[in-house]
């Protein structure tokens, strides 16, 4: 696997309802891995 | 009943080797064969293939038999409980037994997966996606 950037959830800069909703799921304070794959922003949990 | 006269022996179990071959090399998940104008579908393979066994084995036992009685014309009779040679001269009854030949193979089961909104499948991954974002949970790769 190649690295990823590790990123607090609260700091992901998306669309704020999906995050919204990660927050809710994971908390404000869950790590996780960011991707940029193309166009997209691949959350790795 | 199926009587056989001694000068068709051998051809008679040519015949039987050919449909147990055909049997034989029928896939058994995708068993689907036409003989004649019947279509032999998985399960009755099975069934089929011990009738044509036992057939030809108690054609040659009973072959075997005549030749140890040193008969030369005779007549094997046999019926589905029992099976016996004669001297007499009988009328054949053999089973029409037309040669075997593969049917158009059945289609692939059709599958459709759920991409979960996402354009593509990333091996090791399981993911939905969101517009542009992609939630993965790694697995890894074997």
């Amino acid at each position: 696997m190649k690295s990823l950037r590790k990123v607090r959830v609260s700091s992901l800069n998306i669309d704020e309802t999906i995050k919204r909703k990660l927050i809710e799921i994971l908390g404000e304070n869950e790590i996780v891995y960011l991707d940029i794959v193309d166009d997209r922003i691949r959350i790795v949990l | 009943m199926i009587i056989i006269n001694s000068e068709n022996i051998d051809k008679v179990l040519w015949i039987l080797r050919d449909a147990q071959k055909a049997v034989e090399a029928t896939p058994i998940v995708l068993g689907r064969r036409q003989v004649g104008k019947y279509i032999i579908r998985l399960g009755s393979i099975g069934f089929l293939y011990n009738a044509v066994s036992e057939l030809m084995e108690r054609i040659v036992a009973a072959s075997n038999m005549a030749n140890r009685l040193s008969l030369k014309e005779y007549s094997v009779v046999v019926e589905p409980e029992r099976t016996y040679i004669t001297p007499e001269r009988l009328p054949e009854i053999i089973p029409p037994l037309p040669r075997s030949k593969p049917v158009e193979p059945l289609a692939e089961p059709q599958a459709e997966l759920n991409m979960w909104g996402c354009r593509d499948i990333t091996p090791g991954y399981l993911k939905f996606c969101i517009g542009n974002v992609e939630i993965a949970y790694y697995y890894g790769v074997e």
